[in-house]
């Protein structure tokens, strides 16, 4: 068309927000003072740090210790029963991060408060009902698991039911805002489409937007899972009977083969939990 | 059998975001009659579809489906108003996530309540089944009972949409551009499908079309929108071809080539 046009810059906000986080990581680095030469160990510890690394390829079949308590199950039982109490600390904390997660996400999301809790008193109740369970979702999730295991400590002692439930909280934070987000971004068309023939709000929230959603869900979550497993391991250094109680105890004791041992035990959960998770993504064991 | 809807529009207006987008619409559509809805884009068809199916209220006059206003009726009452108004979407408006009869069961949502509405869909009963498998039937796609939505074509989908609406039993059908986004051949089958569907089971009909010739062929009625006015309303056979190219004239302003 004939009309003329004004000149626009291409390059606005986000670029400029952008080269401004990198400005910032550069102030950073500096304001550290990091420079390479901290990279290399003194020489004081350069014989530890050297000892600790070729222990990788030599990890420790049996005890490494001197002094092994004449009752104490074969080697490779201990790994696998640290392994397998990381996880159970991991599940069981999931398993109350899933629940609270639905419940918050839920009460988080815009679709939920216009589908399923639409009505006289979801509409009175929205705007406080929103902000607080967004609010209440970043208290959770601003605290670490691993603050939260010091303060449940100090108020329960090392119980199964402390380590559970620090996993737990701020993982339920960090579900509840992805899963709001994962609920409020599907297509809403099949949703409305139910409400236009009549369909209650429950039904247009939990048939027209969670199955859509779903998939993604269950993907965050297996991921989460995985950070949770991770999680429960560096609890150990806190006292909890995990991998990483053992971790501590060899790695004190200088036994680095055992240390490696300890940790190829991680790795083989955590990548166990990506094939699964993976499975379960490309949809092969879905149905 | 379903006895049709009335529709009666009278000093129909809609504003959308400020901008008049309907204006002075007065029209009755009796029970059972086919109409076609045809206009260039822009003309207001799929606004004047939504405020059929109670989707938008007016923002004058006053619409009456069956003698009740939707904008005075009780939740429940819009409900049934609701329930007995089905629609076909020009994307279907199914949830892929789901099974082609899952997608059908849907059709009833409006007549059951949360728990009977997700058990209907997770643990279907062999009656709902039988229902569902003769909807499917009789839109050609009996065998696709339990394919997952993903893994059908984009014919195969509408007429999961359409099969939709037949299990809502519902009393008048609206269709929003049906074809506008399958081949010409589909087109046809699909537009005698519905007038033949709404015959069977004495539904009214309305379906918004750009195609003259569809609209000329299968519809009694045809109702001429621009810019948010009813231009003509006449049957078929009044409709003379000047009358669609006053329709689809450009505004000059445009400079069409």
């Amino acid at each position: 068309m004939s009309a003329g046009f004004t000149a626009r810059p291409l390059l606005g906000r986000r670029s400029a927000t952008v080269l401004a986080a990198l400005g910032l990581g550069v102030i950073a680095w500096f304001q550290l003072g990091l420079t390479l030469d901290d990279l290399l160990p003194d020489p004081a510890r350069g014989a530890t740090a050297r000892a600790f690394a070729t222990a990788a390829l030599h990890p420790a079949f049996d005890y490494q210790g001197d002094f092994v308590p004449a009752a104490a199950p074969p080697f490779w039982r201990g790994v696998a029963a640290a392994a397998l109490r990381t996880v159970v600390f991991a599940a069981g904390g999931m398993f109350l991060a899933v629940i609270g997660g639905l419940v918050l996400g839920m009460l988080a999301s815009a679709s939920w408060w216009r589908t399923a809790g639409a009505g006289p008193l979801g509409g009175r109740l929205r705007p406080v009902g929103l902000v607080a369970a967004r609010v209440t979702i970043a208290g959770l999730r601003s605290v670490h698991e691993l603050l939260w295991a010091v303060l449940f400590l100090a108020a329960l002692g090392v119980s199964p039911a402390a380590g559970a439930i620090a996993i737990a909280i701020p993982y339920a934070g960090t579900l509840a805002k992805v899963f709001s987000e994962q609920v409020d971004e599907v297509p809403r068309d099949a949703s409305r489409a139910m409400g236009a023939l009549g369909a209650g709000g429950t039904l247009q929230f939990t048939c027209g937007l969670l199955p859509r959603a779903a998939r993604q869900m269950a993907s965050f979550t297996f991921y989460q899972f995985e950070c949770s497993v991770r999680a429960a391991a560096v609890l150990g250094f806190f006292g909890f009977p995990t991998l990483g109680q053992k971790i501590a105890a060899s790695f004190a004791n200088g036994n680095y083969g055992e240390v490696w041992s300890y940790l190829y035990a991680l790795i083989a959960l955590v990548l166990t939990i990506e094939m699964w998770s993976a499975r379960l993504r490309s949809g092969r064991s879905v149905r | 059998m379903n006895l049709g809807t009335r529709f009666e529009l009278a000093g129909v207006g809609l504003e959308l975001g400020g901008n008049p987008v309907l204006e002075g619409l007065d029209l009755v559509v009796e029970p059972g009659e086919c109409v076609a809805l045809v206009g260039p884009s822009g003309a207001g068809k799929t606004s004047l579809l939504q405020i059929l199916s109670t989707g938008h209220a007016p923002t004058r006059g006053r619409v009456t489906i069956d003698g009740i206003d939707p904008a005075t009726a009780s939740a429940e009452v819009l409900r049934e108003l609701r329930s007995n108004v089905g629609s076909v979407h020009q994307h279907h408006a199914l949830v892929p996530e789901l099974r082609a009869l899952q997608n059908v069961l849907v059709g009833r949502f409006g007549r059951q309540g949360t728990l009977a509405g997700l058990r209907s869909l997770y643990l279907p009963r062999r009656r709902e089944l039988r229902e569902v498998h003769a909807v499917l039937d009789r839109v050609g796609i009996g065998e696709l009972l339990y394919r997952p939505t993903t893994q059908l074509s984009g014919g195969e989908r509408q007429r999961v949409a359409i099969a939709r609406a037949l299990y809502q039993a519902p009393r008048a059908l609206l269709a929003d551009e049906p074809v506008a986004s399958v081949d010409p051949a589909r087109a046809r089958d699909t537009i005698a499908l519905l007038v033949e569907l709404a015959r069977e089971r004495g539904m009214t009909l309305l379906v918004s079309l750009h195609d003259l010739r569809l609209a000329l062929d299968h519809f009694p009625r045809l109702i001429g929108l621009r810019n948010g006015r009813v231009e003509f309303d006449l049957a078929t056979d009044e409709v003379g071809p000047s009358r669609f190219d006053d329709l689809y004239r450009l505004p000059r302003t445009a400079g069409g080539t």
